[in-house]
């Protein structure tokens, strides 16, 4: 019976085996899909982490890219950073280097790296353009406004001239020394500042009425030259008939234009138009139609525009008609038409006489300025902001030149990469390229100070106001300024406290 | 007597039929919980697959189209129109003071053979085409070819791939498609905006 038992014993034991394979099967077969199952979110996992790293990169290149755009906004260079000391944020880093492609145009390439993403992205861009507009009526020589004149201020974007309460704000200046005339019969009045030259002054007669500050400017402007487009000229052309001569759209040019007593010529926008001389006689009218686009005007010999005449615009928008003169001309221009004529005149290497009946509204620069009688010269506030606007960079090209990961194992670290220290790395506003700055600012107490020196040693906290100030000679921009900049920088009146090295 | 009858340890049929129908009923179980198992391993593998391959086909299309020129996009197409192929130009850089362009190029959906494909200069003798993905959706996700709005995104009938334009940003949709064993479709769908750099 013992042993009887103990064989049954035995079989039991064997079924009892059966049970533990079977089970054994199932327990691998589960162990099987979940480790494979593992291994492959594993992968997926990886792939994913790999792919937002480079996603992250792409963002780090981009902030490098608007951190060098910002500076470059503002006189910087545009490189920030280098390799050896790329700019840290957050957990990544980033290095621009700027290259000069051409005069006034930069190529900006930024490296952002994080994790294993690495990204590098190219932008195109070429400096803001300099605009006369916003320095209102201005010479670089004499200025001399005879009895009656007048001249003020509006704002185009805010409506009809007329109906605007506020004049003040025009901006008369130059470099040289300037005259104003009056008498009880014809005042003359100025609704805004007398900015003359350096060491100049502003010298009046009779009633006049300045409404701002008469000190001298800061320093001399210099007027950029003229870019006239190159065109292939017409035989000159005299127009006397009834009916109008239309120059269309596009690009025209004439040796010369003589518009006869009671002819008319209409230049329709937008239109590029160059003429050897321009004459108006009495009666004679020029019309800019700018419904389809802005004009501009070069004239490169002579312009003149008799008594009598007219000059009009299918705009009360200044900015749309541009007379340009580039050099000097064998006579002064003279500007004797009637107005009202809303546009802007540039002529920075010729006088200009300005008749009585000529009215503007824009802004008006010349070599040298000369207001003959009771002329009204209204300048436009609006012109300056898109000046300010003009000044801005403008971006030429964005490119995506490469986005890798650098590693597949994702414990790479871009610092120990690079070999650099993430603690001792500079943030992004601090990695902008040293430059000689030279400010003119006033300090928490109103002193006038002036500093001329590395960037790296000037400390901005003590400025309370900019008045000017040039990075490696390119003009500093503040873009986030609430007002724009308007006529030329007047001189404080007191030698300025030089400063030296404060950091 | 007592030899004759020499009693032998064994079990009842009934044992048996009762030991059997258990040992039976837990293998079935056994097979069910194995197979329930396997397919839902094969799903979630097929579910990750898809998502990693629509989130990195979404990648391409994006940073493809980021250096464009939003005046290069053709069609236009603004919600509720939207397009399943995007011709588009790239920025080159800068030469002479000007922008230069690269060569036409063109994202599309093959909508016969859910074909994602990238080409360039297509129709010309320098023709490239790249296939990018060929498991598209033929309708984006919950969405039914019967002329409504049926997943809510403001687009009727779109295809698995579709483009809409708002000014200088493309909303790229993507739906990606795979069928499991029993015939149970696993689809899984992406969204994102890109904004033309140039």
């Amino acid at each position: 019976m013992q042993l009887g038992k103990h064989a049954g014993s035995v079989r039991t034991g064997s079924r009892r085996g059966s049970a533990l394979v079977l089970s054994l099967v199932a327990v691998a077969t589960v162990v099987v899909l979940s480790a494979s199952f593992s291994q492959f979110a594993s992968a997926v996992a990886n792939r994913q982490t790999q792919a937002v790293h480079r996603k992250r990169a792409f963002y780090l290149a981009e902030a490098g890219l608007s951190e060098a755009f910002a500076g470059f906004s503002c006189g910087k260079s545009g490189s920030v950073g280098s390799l050896t000391e790329p700019a840290r944020l957050g957990d990544g880093l980033f290095w621009v280097e700027a290259v000069e492609l051409d005069e006034d145009v930069v190529r900006l390439e930024s490296t952002g790296m994080i994790g294993t993403g690495s990204a590098k992205l190219s932008l195109v861009v070429r400096r803001g353009e300099e605009s006369v507009a916003a320095l209102g009526v201005f010479s670089t020589g004499q200025v001399t406004l005879g009895p009656g004149s007048l001249v003020d201020a509006y704002d185009s974007t805010k409506g009809d001239y007329t109906t605007q309460a506020d004049k003040s704000g025009a901006a008369l200046g130059s470099n040289a020394g300037i005259s104003v005339t009056g008498s009880l019969a014809e005042p003359s009045v100025v609704k805004g500042d007398v900015t003359p030259g350096t060491n100049q002054t502003v010298s009046t007669s009779g009633s006049v009425t300045i409404s701002g500050s008469t000190s001298p400017a800061l320093s001399d402007t210099v007027l950029p030259a003229v870019d006239v487009p190159v065109l292939k000229l017409g035989s000159p052309q005299v127009h006397g008939s009834p009916y109008p001569l239309v120059i269309p759209a596009g690009g025209a040019g004439y040796q010369a234009l003589t518009v006869q007593a009671g002819a008319q010529v209409i230049i329709q926008g937008p239109a590029q138009v160059v003429l050897g001389s321009l004459t108006l006689e009495a009666t004679a009218e020029l019309s800019f139609d700018t419904t389809k686009g802005p004009v501009e005007l070069y004239v490169t010999d002579a312009l003149d525009l008799a008594t009598g005449s007219l000059l009009s615009s299918s705009s009360t928008s200044p900015e749309d008609v541009l007379i340009q003169v580039p050099g000097v001309t064998a006579q002064a221009i003279e500007l004797r038409a009637s107005g009202p004529f809303h546009g802007v005149i540039y002529a920075p290497e010729t006088p200009v006489v300005v008749g009585g009946e000529f009215e503007l509204f824009g802004a008006l620069v010349a070599q040298k300025l000369t207001f003959e009688g009771a002329s009204s010269l209204h300048f436009d506030k609006h012109l300056a902001e898109l000046a300010a606007e003009l000044a801005l960079p403008v971006v030429l090209s964005w490119r995506l030149v490469e986005i890798e990961n650098t590693s597949g194992d994702l414990s790479v670290d871009p610092f120990d990469l690079l070999g650099v220290v993430k603690n001792l790395l500079p943030p992004p506003s601090g990695a902008h390229a040293d430059q000689t700055l030279s400010v003119d600012y006033y300090d928490f107490s109103n002193a006038y100070h002036r500093y001329t020196g590395l960037e790296s040693q000037f400390d901005w906290n003590v400025v309370k106001s900019v008045i000017t100030a040039t990075r490696d000679g390119e003009e500093v921009l503040f873009p986030t300024s609430t007002t724009s900049k308007l006529g030329t920088k007047k001189s404080p009146g007191v030698a300025p406290i030089v400063d030296g090295p404060m950091i | 007597m007592s030899c004759g009858r020499k009693r032998r340890a064994a079990f009842t049929v009934v044992e048996v039929v009762i030991a059997m129908t258990l040992i039976g009923l837990v293998l079935t179980k056994l097979t069910l919980v194995m197979d329930e198992a396997r397919r839902a391993h094969q799903e979630e593998s097929i579910s990750m697959a898809l998502d990693d391959q629509a989130m990195e086909l979404m990648d391409k299309i994006a940073f493809a189209i980021v250096g464009s020129s939003a005046e290069s996009l053709d069609p236009t197409p603004a919600a509720p129109f939207y397009s399943g192929t995007i011709h588009y130009q790239i920025s080159l850089g800068v030469e002479d003071g000007k922008a230069v362009w690269s060569d036409p190029e063109v994202i599309g959906l093959t909508e016969d053979s859910g074909q994602v494909y990238w080409g360039q200069n297509v129709g010309a003798a320098d023709e490239r085409i790249v296939v990018w993905a060929n498991t598209v959706s033929e309708m984006l996700e919950d969405e039914l070819l019967n002329g409504v709005d049926d997943n809510g995104n403001d687009l009727a009938d779109e295809l698995g791939l579709a483009f809409v334009l708002d000014e200088k940003a493309v909303t790229i949709r993507l739906s990606l498609e795979r069928e499991r064993d029993g015939g149970k479709k696993i689809q899984v769908t992406k969204e994102t905006t890109v904004t033309c750099r140039n």
